[in-house]
Formats: structure tokens, C-alpha cells, sequence
């Protein structure tokens, strides 16, 4: 599994985590929890890449308050990791061109 | 080897696990959510979704077979499977079971295929709940009354593929057919069978006890009878006999031994010694003879014979037990419980029978609820929609109100005036006096109205259209509306009356301070003054009223100007002087100013 579906997979699992807690806070009843589970679900298979990724927290945090704290921390998470593979791949290339 | 296995990971994993099986036993989760919430434990976060999502049957054919035999059937559980059987053949029972059971199927198929197969058990029951629907009559059936059987079936499809009727449907699947679900006499009423079982133990009944010694009795005598009718027991009697004769005749010669040893007769001992031992090899004898084995169901019909016997002694012993304190104690709470039973089980039925209701309601149940919802939305636009309409006409008939009020004010107590062939309306002294009359009684804002707004002719007369007539006259008995309406009239009659010379004698002027509406223009009066000295600035040039004074007056041409009009503006100066709104300075002013007239 690549990194991007690996991403995709640990989001999936965390937004299961809020809405099962959110149920059993009473946050959230179940009809609201079935409404955000047909959302994600439906939305999961329109996202490939990570600007769509992008655009599904952005749609999340905007339609289901429940989300904000958790997408919050994950879009930081991205945000990081994003950076990183971007600094790798600039030392990889100025390596590349010190080796030529 | 096993704990180097145990990360922190792993060791977090393991308690978070435990602590949230504890939390799950505590809260009572429905049983979607604690679907979900063991599949997300066991790692299967979509499927999880896919659960609360409503997109999973969440029970097995089996499953719902096992639950509704719990739920509705009255029989003993099989040894084998733990199961309940069946309900009995041609009982009430076993119709609701089946019913339940084929309905729940039907929606089970229904939600397993994501609406896709509707079973025609269903469509059946979705059809029944749309007929008696007042607004699908005129869909279903035609002007003679038949069923559209086309467009029916067209219809229950379409209805039965709409998501949110799965989805109504899911959940009231789910909940009504938990496994975990129990009724709640099932377990009150297996208690008291035990209470009473255990109750039945300790109890002697004297009627049962009598009854057992009968059913005893009647086989004792059986037990003779077999006895007497044996083909042995002649010769049994008769050898029975012989030895029971052996054995008095010993007895006998016992005795004769013993006189004979007392009388120290040495030969009548030996006789008597020797006929003893006879009599004993006799009596042998015969006790040989009776063991023998043709006897031997005689001798095991006797033992019977005996242990009934004994039996019967035992329950006559007990039966004497039965009027002890206890006992009648223990009888009481027997009967109690017995009671307690028979209420218990009524009431299971019921809760059997509510079950069965329950789970064949639950397509009826789901389309109520996803009708109501979307009727809910079309009412809710319904509502909102007449909201608007409303506050739209009512902002209509105030701004006719507001205009009618304009055009009254332009009209009333004043009179038509033609000049270059061009009619304006001019205060009229005489018109506005009238008005100011009714104005005066005591309910003089409703006598002005009255007047006012007499019929529409009236008010269309004052150049208003009909439609702001009848807006005036649909509201004349409103109070509130009144007040408004004559407050803001009064005002101006009156302006235009003392505007066209019309004086206030003493009684009017404290008649006015009164009136609610003669307080609320003397409020105005500053203002209205304030008012009228810019306007008098701006047509006769700035500071004209600061020469107020009678010399300064008289040599101007404003001067010359106010000493003919004074009137035009003196009724409104009077009236706010005589009420001590304007200071002392300008009054001596105003009174040398009148004087000099």
C-alpha cells in the first residue's frame, strides 16, 4: 500500500473512531451518525490524490463540527509530512547532480 | 520469550480493549453501534462505516429464527440445540410466529440486497399501509373503485428503492430483532414456577395425602385378591396353618417341660424333651415347605402387601403434619404465588403478542416514518412560505393604513379650494372645529372614527381608494389602531384650526391637557414651535423671531407682517404658554406683542 492510501486508511479509521465516540457521548444520534457514514463513504471513493484529500477535510470540518479538532491535527500531520518528503526529494536531486 | 512480544503498542492496545469492553457492558449500546463498534476494534473501520451507514443486515436468517422462537414461543427449550421449539400446531402462538418470521425474512432479503430484492411478503405490507393513505387513494385505485394493480406495484417499487426508506427500515430491523432482547415476564414467570415447584416440595396437602392412601388402599386390596387367587395358595394356607398349629403346640410342650422340671419328674422331662424336638423338626418342615418356590409369588405379593402397609401408616402420620402453623403458612404462599403465576403468564402473552405486533409492523412503521419526514419537509417549506405571504400582507395593509392616514390628514378639517383651476384643500376653521368637538368627549377618539370612517362612501369622499377603505374600516374596532389613527389626525386638525384662526377658549385648553392625545401635541408643542420658527426664518430671513419684542415688530416689515397674521400663529403660542412650556422672557414678549393690537 503506498503512502497516499495509507494516509487515506489511518483518516478513515480516526473519523470512525470520532463518530462511534460521538454516538456514545450522545453527541451525535444515530441518524446523524449514518447521514456523516454515507458522506464519508460516498467521498472515499471520489478522493485519489492529495488535493482531493485536501478538499474532503476541508468539506468534513465545514459540514460536521465533530471533525474540526481531529481534521485540524491531521491536516498539520499532512501538512509536516508533506514538507519532509518535499526536503528529501530536493536533497535527493542536489545529490544527484553533485554525483554527474 | 512471550514478554519481549509485549510492546508498549501492543500493552496499549490490550487495555484500551479492556476498558472499552467494560464501558460497552455499562452503557447499553444499541445494537448497530455496538456492531460498529466491535468492527472497528477488530481493525474493519470501513466496514464499521458501512454499519452505522445502515448498509450491512446486521442479523443472519438463523439469527432471526433464533430470536423470534426466544421471543414468541411458549414451548420447552430442545435438550440438544438450547433452542425453544416450535410453537404448538394450530395455536394463536404459532400463527403470530409465523407471521413475524416470514415478514422479518421478507426484511432481512429487503436490507441484505440494499433494496435491490423486495421480497412480494413485503410489497404486500407496504401496499396494505398505502391503501389506507388518504393521499395514495387517488393514485391506486380507479373512479370505480378497483386497484391499479400496475401502477401499485410501480409505485411500491419506486417507494421501496428511496434510501431513506432502507434506511428507516435498517434501523427499526435492528432494534426490534436484537438477540440481546428479552421480555421482560419471560424471566418473571420462569422464577415463579421455581418459587412454586420449590413451595410444592414442602407442602403436605391433607387431600392429596387422602387421595394417596385411597390409590394405596385400592392396591393393597389387589395385592390380597392376587394372593387368594394364586393356584398355590391352598396348599400355602393349609402348610401355613399346620405350622402355625406346630408351632402352638410347641409353645405347649415348652410349657410342659418347664412343670415337669420343676416337679423333678426325670422321665416326664425326657418324654417332653423328646417330643419338643419333634414338634421342632416339624415345624422345619413346613418352613421348608413354604419356602419353597412355588410359593414364591405368594411370598413376593406379601412384600408388597407389607410395604403398602407401611406406606399407608406414613401418609396417615404425615396427614395429621398437614394443620401445623407452618404448613398453613406455607399453603397461604403457594396460593399467593400460585396467583402471581397466572398474572405473570397473562401479561407474557401480551408481551408476546406486542412483540409479534411489532416486528409484522415494521415495513407499515418504516414508511410512516419516512413519509412524516419528507411530509415533515413539504409542511416545514408550507409553513414558511405562508409565514411570508402573511408578513407580506400585512406590510401591504400597513402601508394603506399609513396612506389613508396621509390623505385623511390632507383633507379633514379642511375645505376644497379651486384657484387657476387647480383644487387644494385649505384648513377650514368651522370643518376642523367639528372634528375637534367629537376629539373633546370623553371617548372622543371613537366618536371621531365613528364619524370618519362611517362607511366606505365616507371615506372614499376624503379622495381614498377602496381598498384603503376597507383597510380603515376593517380595523376601526381595533383600540390600538384607533389610538394611532385619531392621535395622529387630531394633531393636524388641530394645527390646521389654529392655522386657520381658530382660537381655544379656557374650558377647550384644560379640556385638551386631559386628553391622552391633548398631553402627547403639548409634548410635541416645543418641537412643533422649534418647527415653525425655522420655517418662519427661512420665508421672512434668518433671526426674525429673536425681534420678538413689540417695538422692533412694529417698525419691520416683518413686524407689519405679524401684526396683521398674529392669529395665524397665536392660538399654538397661547397654548403652550398657558400650559408653561416656553420661558417667561418670551411670554412678556408675546403679551406686549398682543397688547399692542
Amino acid at each position: 500500500m503506498d503512502d497516499f492510501n495509507v494516509r487515506l486508511k489511518k483518516l478513515i479509521n480516526g473519523l470512525t473512531k470520532i463518530i462511534i465516540d460521538s454516538l456514545i457521548n450522545e453527541d451525535i444520534d444515530q441518524d446523524e451518525a449514518a447521514e456523516i457514514s454515507r458522506f464519508i463513504l460516498e467521498r472515499k471513493k471520489t478522493i485519489s490524490n492529495y488535493l482531493e484529500l485536501d478538499n474532503f477535510l476541508n468539506q468534513l470540518k465545514n459540514r460536521y463540527f465533530i471533525f474540526s479538532s481531529f481534521v485540524d491535527s491531521f491536516e498539520k500531520e499532512l501538512k509536516i509530512k508533506k514538507g519532509d518528503s518535499q526536503k528529501i526529494e530536493t536533497i535527493k536531486s542536489q545529490l544527484l547532480k553533485f554525483s554527474q | 520469550m512471550a514478554d519481549a512480544q509485549i510492546t508498549p503498542e501492543v500493552a496499549k492496545g490490550l487495555v484500551v480493549g479492556l476498558v472499552e469492553a467494560d464501558l460497552l457492558q455499562g452503557q447499553n449500546l444499541p445494537p448497530s453501534v455496538y456492531k460498529a463498534l466491535r468492527a472497528y476494534q477488530n481493525g474493519q473501520a470501513e466496514e464499521s462505516l458501512q454499519i452505522l451507514a445502515g448498509n450491512r443486515c446486521p442479523y443472519t436468517e438463523k439469527d432471526v429464527e433464533r430470536i423470534l422462537l426466544e421471543m414468541l414461543s411458549s414451548q420447552k427449550r430442545d435438550q440438544n440445540t438450547g433452542l425453544k421449539k416450535e410453537p404448538r400446531l394450530g395455536t394463536p402462538e404459532k400463527d403470530r410466529y409465523d407471521r413475524s418470521l416470514q415478514i422479518a425474512q421478507a426484511v432481512r432479503e429487503y436490507l441484505e440486497s440494499n433494496g435491490q430484492n423486495i421480497p412480494q411478503v413485503l410489497q404486500n405490507e407496504i401496499l396494505v399501509y398505502l391503501i389506507n393513505m388518504p393521499q395514495f387513494k387517488d393514485i391506486l385505485f380507479d373512479q370505480k373503485g378497483f386497484l391499479r394493480t400496475q401502477q401499485a406495484q410501480d409505485l411500491i417499487k419506486v417507494f421501496l428503492s428511496q434510501p431513506r426508506l432502507i434506511q428507516a427500515m435498517h434501523r427499526l430491523f435492528t432494534e426490534r430483532l436484537d438477540p440481546e432482547k428479552r421480555l421482560k415476564y419471560d424471566s418473571i414467570v420462569a422464577d415463579l414456577e421455581s418459587e412454586i415447584k420449590k413451595l410444592e416440595a414442602q407442602i403436605i396437602d391433607p387431600q392429596k395425602i387422602d387421595a394417596e392412601i385411597a390409590q394405596r388402599r385400592t392396591e393393597l386390596t389387589q395385592k390380597k385378591t392376587a394372593i387368594y387367587r394364586d393356584q398355590n395358595y391352598n396348599d400355602y394356607s393349609d402348610a401355613l396353618q399346620k405350622l402355625e398349629d406346630a408351632q402352638q403346640e410347641l409353645r405347649e410342650l415348652e410349657d410342659d417341660y418347664q412343670v415337669a422340671k420343676k416337679s423333678k419328674n426325670n422321665s416326664q422331662i425326657q418324654q417332653t424333651l423328646q417330643e419338643i424336638n419333634n414338634k421342632r423338626a416339624e415345624i422345619r418342615k413346613f418352613q421348608n415347605y413354604l419356602n419353597d418356590p412355588k410359593f414364591s409369588n405368594i411370598h413376593q405379593l406379601q412384600q408388597e402387601e407389607s410395604l403398602l402397609q407401611s406406606q399407608i401408616q406414613l401418609l396417615e402420620q404425615q396427614k395429621l403434619q398437614a394443620n401445623t402453623p407452618e404448613q398453613k403458612q406455607l399453603r397461604t404462599q403457594f396460593e399467593e404465588k400460585l396467583l402471581e403465576l397466572q398474572e405473570a403468564q397473562a401479561k407474557l402473552i401480551v408481551e408476546r403478542i406486542k412483540y409479534a405486533t411489532d416486528v409484522i409492523a415494521i415495513p407499515a412503521d418504516a414508511a410512516k416514518k419516512f413519509l412524516n419526514e419528507a411530509l415533515g419537509e413539504v409542511a416545514i417549506h408550507y409553513k414558511e412560505e405562508a409565514k411570508k405571504a402573511a408578513e407580506q400582507e400585512e406590510a401591504h395593509k400597513k402601508l394603506l393604513e399609513e396612506q389613508a392616514i396621509e390623505k385623511l390628514g390632507r383633507r379633514l378639517g379642511r375645505r376644497e379650494k379651486t384657484r387657476n383651476g387647480e383644487t387644494i384643500f385649505v384648513p377650514n376653521k368651522r370643518e376642523a372645529k367639528r372634528f375637534l368637538t367629537l376629539l373633546f368627549h370623553p371617548s372622543g377618539f371613537q366618536e371621531f372614527i365613528n364619524e370618519v370612517a362611517r362607511d366606505e362612501s365616507t371615506l372614499t369622499s376624503y379622495g381614498l381608494s377602496r381598498e384603503e377603505a376597507q383597510t380603515i374600516l376593517a380595523r376601526k374596532k381595533d383600540p390600538k389602531f384607533v389610538e394611532t389613527f385619531s392621535l395622529n389626525l387630531a394633531k393636524k386638525i388641530l394645527c390646521d384650526y389654529l392655522l386657520a384662526g381658530g382660537r381655544l377658549s379656557r374650558d377647550e385648553i384644560f379640556a385638551l391637557s386631559d386628553t391622552d392625545w391633548g398631553r402627547s401635541i403639548i409634548e410635541d408643542g416645543l418641537k412643533l414651535a422649534e418647527e415653525k420658527k425655522k420655517f418662519v426664518e427661512s420665508q421672512l430671513g434668518k433671526g426674525v423671531l429673536t425681534f420678538f419684542d413689540a417695538s422692533r415688530l412694529r417698525g419691520g416689515k416683518t413686524g407689519e407682517w405679524l401684526k396683521g397674521n398674529w392669529w395665524k400663529i397665536g392660538g399654538t403660542v397661547l397654548l403652550i404658554l398657558l400650559v408653561g412650556l416656553v420661558g417667561p422672557s418670551l411670554f412678556q414678549s408675546a403679551s406686549g406683542l398682543f397688547s399692542s393690537r
